[in-house]
C-alpha cells in the first residue's frame, strides 16, 4: 500500500516524534506516525472502519517490527490534519 | 451500527455551512477515507458534497430552488478534489458552475489545472450553442407555434437588446428554469409551444452535461464512481 510503511526492527521513540495531544491513548495498540507526530490508537477501531488497515492487521507481523512506546508503528505519508480529521470522526462517533 | 454513529461528528455541519467551510471540512476526510478504504466514511462525505453538486436534473432543480450561493473560489476547489478522490459525479455540475465564471478569471485561476481550464472554456462555448439551439430558442431563435395566428414572430426580435443577449452568452445559465413568460407577450399557443421546447431542452442539456465538458456520459460517470477508490 503506497502511503504506509511498517518500519524495520528498531524502536522509533526518537526525540523528534511528539505525541498527539488528543489521539494518544494509553491503551492504544498501534501507533500511526504522521509528520513526526505519534497517534496511539486502537487497531480494532481502525480495522473496523478501514479495509486497508483491516487487511494489514490480518497479516501476521514479524517479531522485530518497528515499535513506539511498545506498540507496532505504521508510518503514513499523509497530512497530519487530514488523519486527525478522520480520527475525530471515528472516535467522536464512538464516544456518543 | 456504523451508519448510526458516523453522523455525530458531521452534525457540526449545518445546512447553511458555506461551501468553503464544507470543502475544508470534508476534503481531508475524503482523501484519507478513499485512500484507506473507509467505505462508510467516504460515502458519507460524498453524500454531503452531492447535496450541493447534483447528478440528476431533479437534484439540479432542488439546488436552484434552494438558491445556494456558489462562489467561484469555492467551486474550483471541488474539481481537483473530485478528481483526486474519484468522485466524478460532482464534476458536470462543478464544471457547469465554472462556466459561469469569466474567461479571464478562469485563465488566471491557480487551483484548476490547464486541462480543466480548457474543458471549462470549451464547455462554456458548447453551453452557449445549446442555449441558442435547444433551451432558449424562444429568446434567441424564436419559432412560433404552427398554430400561431397573432404574429408573435414579428414581435420577438425587438424584445431583447444585444447587451441582454451578450449577458446570456458570457454566463450561460441555461439550466435555470425560465419563468418570465408574461414579459414575452406571446399568444397562448406560442407560450405553450415555447414552454414545451424549454422543458424538453433542459432535459436534453442535462443528459448531455458531462459530454458538454468532455467528461463522457452520465453512464460512464456512474460506472466510474461505482468502482470507488482513487484514480491512479
Amino acid at each position: 500500500m503506497s502511503g504506509t510503511k511498517q518500519g524495520k526492527s528498531k524502536m522509533t521513540s526518537d526525540t523528534t516524534t511528539k505525541r498527539h495531544p488528543d489521539f494518544y491513548f494509553p491503551d492504544g495498540s498501534v501507533v500511526l506516525i504522521v509528520e513526526n507526530t505519534a497517534l496511539r490508537i486502537h487497531q480494532s477501531v481502525l480495522a473496523r472502519h478501514s479495509e486497508v488497515f483491516s487487511g494489514m492487521f490480518d497479516v501476521p507481523q514479524p517479531s522485530d517490527v518497528d515499535t513506539y512506546d511498545a506498540c507496532p508503528t505504521v508510518v503514513l505519508q499523509d497530512s497530519l490534519d487530514d488523519v486527525v480529521d478522520v480520527m475525530r470522526v471515528i472516535y467522536n462517533a464512538l464516544c456518543v | 451500527m456504523r451508519n448510526e454513529t458516523l453522523p455525530s461528528h458531521f452534525d457540526n455541519l449545518r445546512s447553511d455551512t458555506s461551501l468553503t467551510d464544507l470543502i475544508t471540512f470534508l476534503s481531508g476526510i475524503l482523501r484519507v477515507s478513499t485512500k484507506y478504504g473507509m467505505v462508510q466514511l467516504r460515502n458519507k462525505c460524498i453524500s454531503i458534497i452531492q447535496d450541493k453538486f447534483p447528478s440528476t436534473l431533479a437534484g439540479c432543480d432542488d439546488v436552484l430552488k434552494r438558491e445556494i450561493r456558489y462562489i467561484p473560489s469555492e467551486i474550483v476547489r471541488v474539481i481537483p478534489l473530485a478528481r483526486e478522490t474519484n468522485v466524478p459525479r460532482v464534476l458536470p455540475w462543478a464544471f457547469y458552475l465554472c462556466a459561469q465564471i469569466g474567461v479571464d478569471e478562469v485563465v488566471q485561476n491557480t487551483v484548476l489545472s490547464w486541462k480543466d481550464k480548457t474543458l471549462c472554456l470549451a464547455g462554456k462555448e458548447n453551453l452557449w450553442e445549446l442555449q441558442k439551439s435547444t433551451t432558449h430558442t424562444f429568446l434567441l431563435n424564436f419559432q412560433p407555434s404552427p398554430q400561431c395566428s397573432t404574429g408573435c414572430k414579428v414581435r420577438m426580435p425587438d424584445t431583447f437588446t444585444l447587451e441582454a443577449i451578450e449577458g446570456l452568452r458570457v454566463a450561460p445559465h441555461l439550466l435555470e428554469e425560465y419563468k418570465d413568460w408574461n414579459a414575452l407577450r406571446l399568444c397562448a399557443k406560442c407560450q405553450a409551444f415555447a414552454q414545451g421546447q424549454h422543458r424538453d431542452g433542459r432535459e436534453k442539456v442535462w443528459g448531455m452535461l458531462p459530454s458538454i465538458f468532455h467528461l463522457g456520459t452520465w453512464d460512464d460517470i456512474f460506472k466510474d464512481q461505482s468502482c470507488d477508490g482513487p484514480r491512479e
